[in-house]
């Protein structure tokens, strides 16, 4: 009898893992894929992180090299070894994994995990063989696929989702990407990057349209650079295959249909909540219309030692959402109280300029009635940007009128992946915008950005501009 | 406004010694509520 069964071993499932062992309890593991680690190891984060770096190197190599006085000849893509050094990466990774549940003693099960009943996972291997073990509590973190419509027919080739678009072995003319969200723009600048034509369909008025409207306004800029077009309102209504040649129809807002053809089309929409197989069913548990697990702010589900986390419940889909969770999770099995500020949870958009956010958004703040005061300082302006030549973006902090706490941070521009760490802190222990701007940032560093525009934010002073 | 308001920690600390942070001093800058502050935060006698 194992205390923990944690059913899927992406970020969410591996890390409840190692903190439900940490606690001293007897853990198990069940995956059904060869490799542990999820989506985000395999054929999410990990891989497109890789190929985003490659390609931006080669990008920087055909586009800014001459500038920095560095001159090549006969510059071109491997794409088979971009591909294969993805893999290396990805096979690392999956490594380091296998490690660590080596290191916490966590028994690894390699096979599909499905309920017999509350307590009892059965484990069906791929040959067909199975085995049952028992858990006193279950932890589903199955967590999710690629979401498709229904009349658009994934049949991998042409018409792609994220997980073959990671392994092409042509860099496409054209590119359709139907979705203008994360997965499309960080896929769509891949093989923008190496010379694909890239037009972007999408039925909101924005990019990136779950962030700060500034944000998808200025990544467009930038994408358009990367020579992106843009079909915002418009509404995919058919994906016809025509062997070498993909056709998508869309109806922009006057209800016109717009067609545009490619060799290639993503299909990157969104993701759905995974439980395929699960047999959730047998041990009584809810499962919404969506297909999410619903569970309380205990994250607990109806039944009162199942537990669910990650993308297959309520909230955004984010790998460091999920381990927040499994990290949470075992910690109320182990009877403590730990809590996670899901309005603290930054999310990251890994295009050139990178994308980062956390806290309110511009268009949330008004719609709660709250007054703040707005920031904003150009990355045009800072030294350590005219340097490095990544001048496109900015940073904008939201603050509260009368009390300058900061509400939400919203940054376009060079890393300011890893920039919004400071944002995230500072928000936790609710600094104000003053205070951040009373801090010392190292000269020059991008860092910068983000006191000078919490100077702006504060009293109008910034210093740089 | 942050006066009062608990670290991560604290907050986590807090919540397992079954304490309201409005209860406890912050000694943290503007009155936050440290790690230590929660450590050394007692229940008040009723």
């Amino acid at each position: 009898m194992y205390d923990v069964i944690v059913i899927g071993s992406g970020p969410g499932g591996y890390v409840a893992a190692i903190r439900a062992a940490q606690l001293g309890m007897k853990t198990a593991i069940v995956e059904k894929y060869p490799t542990l680690g999820g989506t985000c190891l395999n054929v999410g984060c990990i891989p497109s992180k890789a190929l985003l770096d490659s390609s931006e190197h080669y990008h920087n190599a055909a586009h800014t090299f001459k500038t920095h006085g560095i001159n090549l000849s006969s510059l071109k893509v491997d794409l088979k070894q971009m591909i294969s050094r993805k893999d290396d990466v990805v096979k690392q990774n999956v490594e380091g994994i296998q490690y660590l549940m080596k290191k916490n003693k966590i028994d690894v099960y390699q096979g599909l995990g499905s309920f017999v009943d509350k307590s009892t996972v059965k484990v069906t291997k791929d040959d067909g063989s199975s085995e049952q073990i028992q858990g006193k509590n279950i932890i589903i973190a199955t967590g999710s696929k690629p979401s498709t419509l229904p009349f658009i027919k994934l049949d991998k080739k042409r018409v792609i989702t994220s997980t073959e678009a990671l392994n092409l072995n042509e860099i496409p003319k054209k590119l359709i990407v139907i979705g203008g969200g994360v997965i499309g723009m960080e896929l769509g600048s891949v093989y923008g990057r190496m010379g694909a034509k890239v037009s972007v369909v999408e039925y909101m008025d924005s990019l990136i349209p779950t962030m700060d409207k500034t944000m998808g306004k200025e990544l467009q800029k930038s994408l358009k650079k990367l020579g992106f077009d843009f079909y915002l309102k418009h509404k995919v209504v058919e994906v016809e295959n025509k062997g070498k040649e993909v056709i998508v129809k869309a109806e922009n807002a006057k209800g016109e249909t717009v067609e545009l053809k490619a060799d290639y089309v993503l299909v990157s929409i969104g993701r759905r909540p995974y439980t395929d197989g699960l047999n959730a069913e047998a041990a009584g548990i809810k499962v919404n219309d969506k297909g999410q697990v619903e569970v309380d702010d205990h994250l607990r589900t109806n039944v009162p030692n199942i537990y669910a986390i990650g993308d297959v419940v309520k909230g955004a889909m984010l790998a460091h959402k999920a381990e927040e969770e499994g990290t949470f999770v075992a910690e109320v099995i182990a009877g403590q109280k730990p809590h996670i500020n899901y309005n603290l949870i930054p999310g990251v958009v890994y295009t050139w300029p990178e994308v980062a956010a956390v806290g309110y958004t511009e268009e949330q703040l008004k719609e709660k009635g709250i007054k703040f005061k707005t920031g904003k300082f150009p990355f045009m302006a800072s030294g350590r940007a005219r340097a490095s030549m990544d001048t496109d973006g900015l940073v904008k902090v939201l603050a509260d009128a009368e009390t300058d706490e900061i509400l939400g941070v919203h940054m376009i521009g060079p890393r300011v992946a890893d920039m919004i760490a400071e944002a995230v802190v500072a928000m936790e222990f609710r600094a104000s915008a003053e205070d951040i701007s009373r801090m010392s940032h190292a000269h020059p560093t991008y860092t910068e950005a983000f006191k000078e525009a919490c100077l702006a934010a504060t009293d109008n002073r910034a210093l740089h501009i | 406004y942050a006066t009062g308001h608990a670290s991560p920690a604290a907050a986590k600390i807090l919540a397992e010694k079954g304490l309201d942070p409005k209860d406890v001093k912050g000694t943290g800058k503007d009155g936050r509520i440290t790690k230590e502050d929660a450590e050394k935060a007692e229940k008040p006698a009723p």
